[in-house]
């Protein structure tokens, strides 16, 4: 434990601490939803009524994924009165939303990884057309930008309302960007092609992704950790 | 000698509640008791200490660390138990044995060990089917194995049956003699202040009605029994509360010195009685007197 009288920097120990916690007690939380995810993967190839089977499943498991680990690690720490025992330990705010930043990150991202690798060669390896490689890592950063969205509102709100409220108006607009994205000549045109296609639509729209990303993490982290105070 | 805990002139304002310029100070080594009914600022006080809000004004103190600024540095040194403080349910008191002792190199395993047997408890146990009376003592173990300079509880006697009471009051007991460790508990109950505290803290709503010396302030307490006929009022300084029935009085006096009970006598009154007073009649006594103010 780092003892300088006068410390401005964070608490990397406690934080490591808090964030081996947290994937801790998910550990069998993720392990459900990554093997379900593996089993509409494991489906997905068979055939017609499958594969959209598959994906749907596929896309529940990510999507479910994300919204229960931040149910678990942030509402319910509130809810279940723990995030007294948290505080108790020598955490400043600043600290303490680090630690929900990394830990729910890694919680989603390392599964999130796996499940989008396993994707990719599935689609490769199998009978379904190579073309569906763009259109598919394009939906699973979208799925990504939501989770980071939810992690957004739930860190500056703290309220199980907000977090309920956004995961179900994201939920909605899912098949909207979804449909907006088979529409997309550039990008769902070519989900039928036998080779991956990557277009400059794709990289645009994957850019923009990844910068809503970037900024939804990096804004939130900054004004959550300007906070002196818990409550 | 240092405070462990020193409140300057604090104020915390809330839509329903005014914590009214509050001035605390806890030497080191010294235990104090927080008393004060239900709203009283009690935990607005304990939330100070732990950096968890900011006062409006003044300046919070703690084991020489400014607050909220350094709550970090204070709570390395802090162990915190509240009555609403709960444990991850799915896991038993020995993975948060062993989480705390991964956070707090000043763990004591064998110490913690000792608690376990003292307080009968099973380690392997899921804390979600803990009764209260176990929440609160495994809350104690994982504070007191830590062995912190400062320890704060929050009404760590509410709800217990009377054998954990015992079991808590009694562990609690034996960590006050170590004298560099200092202690400040909040309590609805003036008995178990009174039982083990150094000095005492009444709050009622939001103000400080005393903070001072247990003994020294239960030894300035009197409750009188007299009889006899007033022809005005009585004029007695620090008269806390007065209660006639017929010819019978009962007056009960702050700061009180054997020269008022010949003014008592000299007002037409016979003394029947004089009489110590216990820590609970004179909190009820001063809570009176404010309400009638």
């Amino acid at each position: 434990m780092n003892s300088i009288a006068n410390r401005a920097v964070l608490n990397m120990p406690v934080i490591k601490q808090l964030v081996y916690k947290d994937w801790y007690l998910n550990r069998k939380l993720l392990a459900v939803y990554v093997g379900g995810g593996i089993f509409s993967l494991s489906i997905i190839s068979l055939g017609e009524w499958q594969f959209f089977m598959g994906a749907i499943m596929f896309i529940t498991m990510l999507v479910a994924m994300g919204n229960h680990q931040l149910s678990v690690t942030m509402i319910n720490e509130r809810k279940e009165q723990t995030l007294a025992f948290v505080m108790s330990l020598p955490v400043s705010p600043a600290d303490y939303a680090m630690a929900k930043f990394l830990s729910n990150m890694v919680l989603f991202f390392v599964p999130w990884s796996l499940l989008v690798l396993a994707t990719t060669i599935v689609i490769l390896l199998t009978p379904l057309p190579d073309g569906l490689v763009a259109f598919t890592l394009l939906v699973c950063v979208l799925i990504a930008v939501n989770h980071c969205i939810c992690w957004a509102v739930t860190m500056a709100t703290e309220t199980e309302g907000s977090f309920l409220l956004v995961m179900i108006g994201l939920n909605c607009l899912l098949n909207p960007a979804l449909y907006l994205l088979a529409r997309s000549p550039n990008i769902g045109g070519h989900n039928l092609n036998g080779d991956v296609v990557w277009t400059t639509t794709a990289t645009l729209v994957l850019l923009c992704e990844i910068l809503a990303i970037v900024l939804l993490l990096v804004g939130t982290l900054y004004f959550r950790s300007r906070k002196k105070v818990f409550y | 000698m240092q405070n462990a805990i020193e409140f300057n002139q604090v104020c915390k304002r809330y839509p329903e509640f005014y914590l009214d310029h509050l001035d605390l100070k806890l030497p080191t080594g010294q235990v104090m008791g927080l008393v004060g009914v239900n709203g009283a600022g009690k935990s607005t006080a304990l939330r100070l200490i732990m950096g968890l809000i900011q006062p409006d004004s003044g300046s919070v103190d703690v084991l020489g660390y400014r607050l909220p600024e350094q709550q970090v540095l204070a709570k390395e040194n802090i162990g915190y138990a509240a009555e609403d403080m709960r444990l991850y349910g799915a896991e038993n008191l020995r993975w948060h044995m062993q989480f705390i002792q991964s956070i707090f190199p000043s763990w004591d395993p064998l110490y913690a060990e000792h608690l376990l047997k003292r307080f009968d408890m099973n380690a392997e146990q899921k804390t979600k089917g803990y009764s209260h009376g176990q929440r609160v003592k495994a809350s104690l173990i994982l504070l007191l194995a830590r062995r912190p300079r400062l320890v704060i509880l929050d009404e760590p006697t509410t709800g217990l049956d009377p054998v954990s009471r015992y079991e808590v009051l009694a562990e609690l007991a034996e960590i006050l003699r170590d004298e560099n460790r200092s202690v400040l508990f909040s309590s609805h109950s003036t008995q178990d202040v009174e039982q083990l505290s150094d000095s005492i803290t009444f709050l009622h709503k939001g103000k400080t009605l005393a903070c001072q010396d247990k003994e020294t302030y239960i030894e300035g307490w009197r409750r009188v029994l007299c009889s006899g006929t007033l022809n005005q009022p009585l004029d007695l300084p620090g008269v806390a509360e007065f209660k006639s029935n017929g010819s019978l009085h009962e007056i009960k006096i702050r700061g009180f010195e054997d020269a008022m009970l010949a003014r008592i006598h000299a007002q037409g009154l016979q003394i029947s009685q004089v009489e110590r007073m216990t820590l609970e009649q004179i909190f009820i006594a001063s809570v009176r007197e404010v309400a009638k103010q």
